[in-house]
């Protein structure tokens, strides 16, 4: 008896003629006609996302559930062999608010490894295996961290953030950001005035622009809100579009010179200061260079830009900042830019 | 030990697809005697002619074809060479007339050529198609999935049906399709060549099913076994067969599909549960064989998720009550929070989590995004929409172990809050 396997077979559909690759599949011991050649298809996803394909000849379906709570304990338990004992107890107690969560064993088992070095944190020897008495004392212990375990389930430890490369998903790596209160990456000044300002362009209409940096490239002063009720609702409405809509794409032309205008309010500062300390240098100031043409590329590398599809008319290539606000004022604040007076408030 | 044998009879005769159909031979299937008739009448008269096999898929089309040509080739050994097509592998014509030519070399003991060009192997099949007129012997075409050999230019139906028409050969051409209408492909110059032969194969009416029945599962008085076991086998299956339980099963498996192949993968699932405990068939292994056959994915997707997962998907579907027609994470995120917020539930997470269990959401397939292009644009604000209905939702939270009585609430009440 010869078995050929088909491991991930859901991959297929998104294949070029996807349709006749998978009924040819899914017919093969039909065509055959051997007996003694078995099939196995694995696939992730069920039975009727191969239904399309001109109701090909089904395979007998053997379906495997998720984990339970005994299997992952279980599972869970083999991953540690130092004091089974104490692991168990401790999966005991953690395992059920995590299960609520996620059901993945890799999830579980990388989120849950921390969590169990502070558990053992007060034991002074790890080998023992603890009483009644110590369990509620360890649990008692570990109920303030495990909230804010559960809320950072997915991030990854901090002195890992080198060794793991850019492969992560950019939402991850923007998470892991996120949760310190400081930023734990270098980047230069006019790299982060170009972030800012990419930001800004993100996330203000375009019309805007020109009520918000005049010519001089200061604040200049905004209108009065009004707050009647239609415009309450327009306002509902424009909250709900950006939602929907995301950031807004931009051209280059309109990121550089909110970045010239931003760039020059940062100078003045910067200028203010040192006059303060009599100190004459030129250090602050940041041109418009062809470096700031390859930042803007190395910020699309590590996925804080991204380049959106181009315009039909101008032809030209849009971009669009996919940072989170949260990382934005952070940025803001390292180099003490005002940047909240500089959003468009809805 | 005589019931694992047994089991390993069953479990032959079911993957055998030529014994499964052999219920019909004798009987008065008329698709068999008819294709039998035409075919042997083909042959005796020396002419060609051709035949459309039409029906819906799992009717036991191919497999009648087969045992037409299995008799007849033991009536009139010498006389038949069989060419066999598949629409899924040869539907190019340079393909096709390859595996011809392939496969005529192999019949009569040829040396066939790799390197032959398509209009050497298409001179080398109609010389042979005037040879084997020449010498009296009948050529079969069979081309399976008939519909594929109509797209295209039809060159090599086109030569096929032409040559039949010109030369003095004697070739029969048999078409199998489950497209009811496959002759309107055709195109002019084809269809006007083609005799319009069809045989219709339907799904199988109840007595031929419990013939079927009967003709697999009852043991053959074999001195493999003692007469003993056999009869008691026999007698088993035969409370079984005339239980009225046994006909509402089958009754149920009918409304879905009444193929044979169903009803042959059904039996398979019934047999491996007899294998189970190693006894003899009972009515409760053909039941929970009937709960394997009528799984329904979504409800289990839906037990597999996380109560996280069951939020966001509850969330989805207050969206979607509310007729609000696209909606993305952050809109999620919006009703997940106010439902947080309204009760207080311990089931509080950050965004991050939540964003996570909407990827592992994506990943079971019971969410999707609904552009396919945007690839830039960051999870959060990509609009999604739910691949399941209410009905199902609500049927597999009901069922789901530990899903919270809050949460069929707020599916229940769209406006509660």
């Amino acid at each position: 008896m010869i078995y050929l396997v088909f491991d991930n077979v859901e991959l297929l559909r998104s294949w070029e003629r996807s349709s006749s690759i998978i009924r040819l599949l899914f017919r093969l011991h039909d065509i055959l006609k051997i007996p003694e050649v078995g099939i196995i298809y694995i696939s992730s996803s069920s039975p009727d996302a191969y239904y399309s394909s001109h109701g090909s000849i089904e395979p007998l379906t053997v379906y495997f559930p998720d984990y339970t709570l005994e299997n992952l304990h279980d599972i869970l338990l083999i991953s540690n062999q130092s004091n089974p004992k104490l692991f168990s107890t401790f999966l005991s107690v953690v395992l059920k608010p995590f299960y609520r969560v996620t059901r993945r064993v890799d999830e579980l088992s990388v989120s849950l490894q921390p969590l169990f070095l502070k558990y053992c944190e007060p034991l002074s020897d790890q080998i023992l295996v603890p009483d009644e008495a110590m369990k509620r004392r360890l649990f008692d212990n570990l109920q303030s961290h495990l909230v804010a375990s559960l809320n950072n389930l997915f991030m990854v430890p901090h002195w890992s953030s080198h060794q793991i490369k850019s492969d992560r998903e950019c939402s991850k790596k923007r998470s892991r950001k996120s949760g310190s209160n400081e930023l734990d990456f270098h980047m230069s000044m006019s790299m982060k005035y170009l972030l800012l300002s990419a930001f800004i362009a993100s996330r203000n209409p375009a019309t805007l622009d020109a009520a918000l940096f005049d010519s001089s490239g200061c604040l200049s002063n905004r209108k009065r809100k009004r707050s009647s009720m239609t415009s309450m609702n327009q306002k509902d409405n424009m909250a709900e579009e950006i939602l929907l809509k995301g950031p807004g794409t931009f051209p280059l032309e309109r990121l550089l010179a909110i970045f010239q205008c931003i760039a020059h309010v940062g100078e003045t500062m910067a200028e203010d200061e040192q006059i303060e300390n009599c100190i004459t240098a030129e250090g602050g100031s940041v041109g418009l260079t062809s470096d700031v043409l390859l930042e803007l590329s190395s910020l699309c590398i590590a996925n804080f830009i991204c380049k959106g599809g181009s315009c039909p008319i101008e032809g030209s290539a849009r971009y669009r900042c996919i940072i989170d606000e949260e990382m934005a004022v952070k940025v803001a604040r390292s180099i003490n830019f005002p940047l909240s007076s500089y959003l468009y408030r809805r | 030990m005589a019931s694992e044998k047994a089991i390993t009879l069953l479990r032959q005769r079911i993957c055998d697809s030529s014994f499964v159909y052999s219920a019909f031979r004798y009987s008065s299937n008329e698709n068999y005697s008819k294709l039998k008739f035409l075919i042997s009448n083909t042959i005796s008269e020396a002419c060609n002619n051709s035949v459309l096999l039409l029906g819906p898929r799992g009717c036991g089309k191919g497999a009648i074809v087969d045992l037409v040509l299995e008799d007849l080739k033991a009536d009139l050994p010498e006389v038949i060479s069989v060419v066999r097509l598949n629409g899924l592998l040869h539907a190019e014509d340079s393909c096709a007339v390859k595996e011809i030519a392939r496969q005529l070399c192999v019949e009569h003991n040829l040396l066939f050529s790799k390197t032959a060009s398509l209009d050497d192997n298409s001179l080398f099949m109609i010389d042979m198609l005037r040879e084997c007129g020449l010498a009296h012997k009948t050529i079969i075409f069979i081309l399976d999935e008939f519909e594929l050999f109509t797209q295209g230019k039809q060159r090599l139906l086109y030569s096929l049906l032409d040559a039949m028409q010109t030369l003095s050969s004697q070739s029969i051409v048999i078409g199998i399709s489950c497209q009811l209408d496959v002759d309107q492909l055709l195109e002019k110059r084809v269809r006007s060549r083609f005799s319009h032969r069809k045989l219709l194969f339907i799904p199988p009416s109840t007595e031929d099913i419990n013939r079927l029945l009967e003709h697999i599962l009852y043991l053959p008085k074999d001195p493999s076994f003692t007469s003993n076991f056999v009869d008691e086998f026999n007698s088993n299956i035969e409370s079984i067969l005339s239980d009225k339980r046994f006909k509402e099963i089958i009754d149920s498996l009918l409304v879905v599909d009444s193929t044979i192949s169903s009803i042959i993968r059904y039996l398979y699932q019934a047999i491996g549960f007899m294998y189970c405990k190693s006894g003899s068939l009972t009515l409760a292994d053909l039941k929970s064989a009937l709960l394997c056959h009528q799984r329904q994915p979504m409800i289990d997707k839906i037990h597999d998720s996380s109560i996280l997962e069951l939020y966001i998907l509850v969330c989805m579907m207050r969206l979607e009550s509310r007729e609000q027609n696209s909606y993305n994470f952050n809109s999620i995120m919006k009703e997940y929070k106010a439902i947080q917020d309204a009760y207080k539930t311990s089931d509080n997470y950050s965004k991050i989590v939540c964003l996570r269990a909407m990827e592992h959401l994506l990943e079971r397939e019971l969410i999707s995004f609904t552009d396919s292009r945007t690839r830039s644009l960051s999870i959060e604000f990509r609009p999604v929409r739910a691949l399941l209905s209410y009905q199902e939702l609500h049927q597999g939270l009901n069922s789901h172990v530990s899903c919270p009585a809050i949460l069929q609430k707020l599916l229940d009440h769209e406006s509660y809050k």
